[in-house]
């Protein structure tokens, strides 16, 4: 025979439909001779009925879905590309993470002397340096590509408080691969990657440069 | 439908969920956890066992994922630390009657499930995450298991907890940084 005791400590995964039927007719078996325990349990439908049920995650705001949206377009092709290029972009990580670690401690910088965030330089170059080992490695897809320099910057503006300018390519051997926006803490950041195809042993790969800009 | 097809539909379907599951785990970083899961997840969709439910199987995933983010980086403080909590409690025997409030106390002050939800934001990291992916996302307890790592009998001891302090919140509301009360209404109810 159940004792109110432990019956009171089987409500909530009573209620949630996780007894096993054994302990779930010991428990019934109480509630038909206990009003008290019976109450309880009431009460605490009543409250899943009219709060917790009602509950909903929250919504993803609408630019959310939109990157998520280009995301899942380029998955399968960006995980084509990525196989004939990770050799060559493992290489280049250390070095461009030097350049992005030096970019983004500059940033840092000057963000820390107008903005006064909290987040501390070596937070940043942490975060700075993260990012671009994911973006080099294909876990961090670009938001917009397939697109000249100039339209991603246009994009960018349209997106940031701040202006990001990027170099016009004008040899065929430079591609620009990709765009994102990104935030280091409690900073946004834009980041793009621009490729430089071999001519000789290397046509298949390309080697690609991170760059960053930050305000 | 294709694999590809699949996907896409699976997390435009749980797009809040994941969204939602990302800011209890990243807060700040939210959007690029959930963007860094969803590519592990796809290169892991090929294993996906289809019997199994999708949600689950992405969550932990993610919650991986942010192990993995939080290892990396020092540990920051507004980061839950999720991989180094403290090992499997013994699932609390103590009665409801312990509980600080009655159910009914709550039901005749008519809060607002909006009011609930914030009292929820305001549990601890690692109480707030269980009743999130039991009382909202309506996973079982086997399946929170299994993200977390966790006994079965752990994940009940801190949903337990987690009710119990909710219902706190709810009677004497946390105090926001500024002072106020949050999740009281003004109308007297």
């Amino acid at each position: 025979m159940m004792d109110c005791s432990t019956a009171k400590s089987k409500i909530f995964p009573f209620v949630d439909g996780e007894l096993t039927p054994e302990l779930c007719d010991q428990l019934e078996a109480h509630l038909a001779r206990c009003g008290a325990c019976r109450r309880l349990v009431d009460l605490e439908v009543a409250f899943r009925e009219t709060y917790v049920e009602r509950l909903r995650p929250d919504p993803a705001p609408e630019p959310v879905r939109e990157r998520v949206a280009t995301l899942l377009r380029g998955l399968g092709e960006g995980r084509r590309a990525g196989r004939g290029w990770r050799r060559v972009e493992r290489l280049a990580v250390c070095a461009g993470a030097v350049l992005l670690l030096v970019v983004g401690l500059g940033a840092g910088i000057a963000l820390q002397s107008y903005t006064g965030t909290r987040t501390s330089l070596a937070e940043l170059a942490d975060a700075a340096v993260e990012q671009h080992q994911k973006l080099v490695r294909d876990l961090l897809p670009p938001d917009i590509k397939d697109v000249s320099p100039k339209v991603a910057e246009e994009w960018f503006k349209k997106r940031l408080a701040f202006n990001v300018s990027l170099p016009e390519l004008k040899t065929e051997r430079l591609h620009f691969l990709g765009g994102r926006i990104s935030h280091l803490r409690e900073i946004e950041v834009a980041a793009s990657s621009i490729a430089s195809t071999g001519t000789t042993s290397h046509s298949s790969s390309s080697r690609r440069r991170p760059t960053v800009s930050s305000g | 439908m294709d694999s590809r097809s699949e996907f896409q539909d699976l997390v435009h379907k749980h797009l809040n969920s994941l969204y939602s599951y990302a800011l209890v785990l990243a807060r700040q970083d939210a959007e690029d956890l959930l963007q860094e899961s969803l590519v592990r997840a796809w290169e892991a969709f090929h294993a996906f066992d289809r019997s199994q439910s999708f949600k689950p199987w992405v969550f932990t995933i993610m919650r991986n994922a942010q192990i993995d983010r939080q290892r990396r980086r020092r540990a920051h403080p507004a980061d839950a630390p999720l991989g180094d909590e403290k090992e499997a409690e013994p699932v609390v025997e103590s009665p409801l009657c312990s509980i600080p409030l009655a159910p009914e106390d709550i039901l005749l002050r008519r809060e607002a499930v909006e009011q609930v939800r914030e009292a929820i934001r305001h549990l601890p990291p690692l109480l707030r995450e269980i009743v999130e992916l039991r009382d909202i996302e309506g996973l079982s307890y086997h399946e929170i298991a299994t993200i977390l790592s966790r006994p079965v009998g752990t994940v009940m001891s801190r949903l337990y907890r987690g009710r119990n302090l909710l219902r706190t919140y709810l009677v004497e509301p946390p105090q926001r940084p500024d002072g106020k009360e949050i999740g009281v209404r003004n109308d007297g109810l």
